[in-house]
């Protein structure tokens, strides 16, 4: 079953199950994401896609199957584990640390890394220049716009040194300038030697950005190849139905 | 020995109705507004007082002085819920949690004040002596009490399952933003279940108030039992309240039994302590939302 | 809460010379107060120090990391009664009955945190798991009748720096001075560590800080186990003072609500905050407790309209308005 080829892959899923109670959330989901690729992962509502992210960042622990990083097992690691090996993950809904400055909020991260609180500092100070954020570091969280909440958890899971980020719909509630800044933030990244898993419902930028995208329905992966294709794929658009429109 | 344990059980039977009545208070607000109540035991301490000045001022039969206590702590609890809960209900959980016990300090102390920290118990001559059963002894106030609380409790639960208003605070304990939306008035619903809540701890106080000692700090174990009873039961669960009750009420007056001093105590606590760390969704599996 | 380094530096460039003047005034009066002092206010003084270390030791777990412990009688318990019953039955120096109280405690709080945290305790749940451990503790010491039981313990007398007791109330003074120096100087040096942020960041939220590579479990227990030190220290100092327990006095819900309330007046997550509000509730309490001590309760019922009124109106403590005032005041 292992090829040479996925044997390689930064990120390799295989067999993912995740039942809740009867519901069987995520059912034989595999998946591989190699080192410099963006790859979407789509589908219509309730297909399964956080449910995935919480499986492969450590927050929920599949019932069946195995998660490997650079050939490393990632499952029965917990979530603080995973992203010292190299995986963060952002969340859907944006969860600053309210109450703490902008800085310090990256911080968070940067001590990940970091030995020193000069380099914790200087980390993060770094990542929040990057995201554009350099002249907020001293406002607590709470105070940011939503477009700028949204590059606040980027700068965060960046000051962690990832190789792998996951990001859970960062583009939600952006408008269309907002996204197409936080779109050119994510090419930038992959400049950087960062691998993106996205799950995004603004297609557009799906279709723009990506170079393959993974398609979740009813809990099980329907199809995997490059936007242009996914998008002409029949089981795809029965899918998404009245949503086919979005993916031209 | 075994009439003994009996006794101890059928004993802690009628109490544990009474635990049962302030922890079904202590959940539906938990249920409803998600806040842990110090103030409860204060509350109840309060409809003693009420029970006890009511006989002794004006002479009248503790029991008839019943549905006075309820509507004064009920309307005690609502504004207590209206003036200072509702302003802070978005802040973090524990400042509700020390709102209540600011409350409970000020209850008490009132009451300290007012009253002194003077034991006080009422005698009562129809009420002594006892009611056989079989081999064993039913006291009569516990008996009344027992019969009072069950009533209240049966009723709350009534009203709860078949009127509009229940039903609405039960679709507000289950989704606040739900019931909103399909017209709930939240904020009135808060203030009838910290009423009811509050009418609840106040009756419990009253109809045990014949056979117990009233003093300014009794409400303290009737709150930690009633916490006990509530986490036991599952938080925000009523039928586990209930349930919950009538258990500890038996385990405590059986431990009395077995166990010298007030080492009763201790036995409920490490119950309490081990629901808490191995089943923290009570025993009876209620789910809830943390 | 938890304000970062940055805005206080870029605030304190301009004044740091007067700032530093305060503090050496400040600091001289601290330190000449006994000279000075009537007996009752030194006591007063003593009590307000003692009250600002022990809110300061629950700050640590319940400010900073968030953990809202409600049973910090049992730490305070722990380190009260070892250093008692070890001297007054074994005649062993308080010197090492501190530690032994304290390395307890330690031992406990890592104990209960570790129940606590592996089952997913939160909120309230964690409040009355922590409560019931404090009131286990006290029914069992009640009932145990070598520890003492409900009479307590009484220290013999003998005043010697060996035996920690001091016939003039002037080195407690400094003893309780020196601890609070230190409990706050520990404070400002975690928030300028990574322990210290990451129990920030698990307050604020458990599951973005362990995405972020915090280990929120081992940072709540380093919490409830630093804080739990600290707290059996304010016993050894309770016991020194006093020369007596009981069960009530250390394992009761009061001392537990005495190491919260100075936090929630003043500000909790903030090295002043439990400062501030042991400043005031302290010196309020003695001044009620002296002119209406004759009035039962009265103090505790306005202990409890304080209480009440800073959760309405001063949700982030005394020191939250005034960085918000002070925030509103710059342009």
């Amino acid at each position: 079953m292992v090829g040479g080829e996925e044997a390689m892959s930064l990120l390799a899923a295989r067999g993912l199950v995740k039942r809740f109670g009867g519901l069987v959330a995520v059912n034989r989901v595999s998946l591989h994401v190699e080192a410099g690729e963006i790859v979407g992962l789509i589908g219509p509502n309730g297909a399964g896609k956080t449910t995935v992210f919480n499986l492969l960042s450590g927050f929920l622990r599949p019932d069946e199957g195995s998660v490997r990083l650079d050939g490393r097992e990632l499952v029965g690691r917990r979530p603080f584990e995973i992203c010292r090996l190299g995986l963060v993950r952002t969340f859907q809904i944006v969860r600053p640390f309210a109450d703490l400055p902008v800085l310090r909020n990256v911080m968070v991260g940067a001590w990940a890394r970091a030995a020193a609180a000069g380099t914790a500092r200087a980390i993060a100070e770094e990542c929040l220049a990057f995201v554009g954020l350099s002249d907020k570091g001293a406002v607590p969280a709470r105070d940011l716009t939503i477009s700028e909440q949204r590059r606040l958890e980027v700068a965060r899971a960046l000051a962690t040194r990832p190789r792998l980020l996951l990001l859970d719909e960062v583009m939600a509630g952006l408008n269309p300038h907002e996204v197409e800044v936080m779109s050119d933030l994510l090419r930038q990244l992959v400049g950087r030697g960062i691998t993106l898993l996205l799950i995004e419902h603004v297609m557009r930028a799906v279709m723009r950005t990506c170079h393959r995208v993974l398609v979740l329905h009813h809990g099980e992966k329907i199809a995997d190849g490059p936007p242009a294709q996914v998008a002409r794929d029949r089981q795809v658009i029965d899918a998404y139905l009245g949503e086919a429109a979005l993916l031209a | 020995m075994l009439l003994l344990l009996g006794q101890a059980a059928v004993t802690g039977l009628l109490t544990g109705a009474v635990y049962a009545l302030v922890a079904v208070g202590l959940t539906l607000i938990f249920g409803v507004m998600r806040v842990v109540n110090f103030a409860h035991g204060a509350l109840l301490m309060l409809g003693m007082y009420a029970a006890y000045w009511f006989h002794v001022l004006l002479g009248v039969n503790p029991y008839l002085s019943l549905p006075v206590t309820f509507i004064l702590l009920f309307a005690l609890g609502a504004v207590i819920q209206r003036g200072l809960l509702q302003p802070i209900l978005a802040a973090p959980q524990h400042n509700q949690l020390l709102l209540t016990l600011g409350v409970m300090l000020i209850i008490e102390n009132l009451a300290l004040f007012l009253w002194s920290p003077d034991f006080r118990t009422l005698r009562i001559g129809w009420l002594e002596g006892a009611i056989p059963l079989g081999a064993l002894l039913l006291n009569k106030p516990r008996l009344i009490a027992f019969a009072g609380a069950l009533v209240l409790t049966a009723a709350l639960y009534l009203f709860l399952t078949f009127t509009e208003l229940g039903r609405a605070i039960r679709a507000t304990a289950q989704d606040r933003t739900g019931a909103s939306l399909v017209g709930v008035n939240v904020t009135r619903i808060n203030t009838l279940t910290f009423g009811l809540g509050a009418a609840c701890a106040g009756v419990a106080g009253a109809l045990i108030t014949p056979y117990l000692y009233t003093a300014p700090q009794v409400g303290h174990v009737f709150l930690l039992y009633g916490f006990v009873v509530v986490v036991l039961g599952g938080l925000g669960s009523f039928t586990g309240a209930l349930a919950g009750g009538l258990l500890i009420g038996i385990g405590e007056s059986l431990g009395a039994a077995l166990l010298p001093g007030s080492l009763k105590e201790l036995v409920v606590y490490l119950i309490f302590i081990l629901v808490l760390l191995f089943r923290p969704t009570g025993l009876f599996g209620v789910p809830h939302r943390g | 809460m938890g304000e970062a380094p940055a805005p206080v530096r870029a605030l304190s460039a301009a004044p740091k010379i007067p700032l530093a003047l305060g503090g050496l005034v400040l600091a001289a009066l601290v330190l000449g107060a006994p000279l000075v002092a009537t007996p009752y206010l030194l006591r007063i003084l003593i009590m307000t120090f003692y009250g600002a270390y022990l809110a300061q030791s629950w700050n640590l777990v319940g400010g900073y990391a968030g953990q809202f412990s409600f049973g910090h009688a049992t730490f305070f318990g722990l380190g009260a009664y070892a250093t008692a019953l070890l001297f007054a039955k074994g005649g062993i120096t308080p010197w090492l009955g501190m530690l032994v109280g304290a390395i307890l405690a330690t031992g406990a709080g890592v104990f209960i945190g570790f129940l606590s945290f592996r089952y997913g305790l939160r909120g309230p749940y964690f409040a009355l798991v922590t409560l019931a451990f404090a009131e286990v503790c006290r029914i069992a010491v009640t009932n145990w009748r070598a520890l003492g039981g409900a009479m307590g313990v009484l220290i013999p007398l003998r005043q010697s720096l060996g035996t920690l007791q001091f016939s003039e109330p002037a080195a407690y003074y400094y003893i309780i001075v020196a601890m609070t120096a230190g409990i706050s100087m520990l404070a400002l040096v975690l928030e300028r560590s990574r322990l210290g942020i990451s129990m920030e960041a698990v307050r604020e939220d458990v599951d973005a800080a362990e995405a972020l590579g915090v280990d929120t479990t081992r940072t709540r227990l380093a919490a409830m186990g630093l804080s739990a030190f600290c707290t059996a220290l304010a016993g050894t100092f309770y016991v020194q003072f006093f020369s007596y327990v009981d069960p009530h006095l250390a394992f009761g819900i009061d001392v537990s609500i005495a190491a919260i309330l100075p936090n929630i007046i003043g500000g909790t997550g903030t090295v002043l905050g439990p400062l501030a509000g042991s400043a005031i509730l302290v010196p309020l309490g003695e001044w009620m407790r002296a002119y209406l001590g004759g009035y039962r309760g009265v103090h505790l019922m306005v202990y409890g309209a304080i209480l009440v009124v800073a959760i309405v109106f001063l949700p982030r403590g005394l020191v939250g308005a005034v960085r918000r005032w002070w925030g509103a005041k710059r342009p």
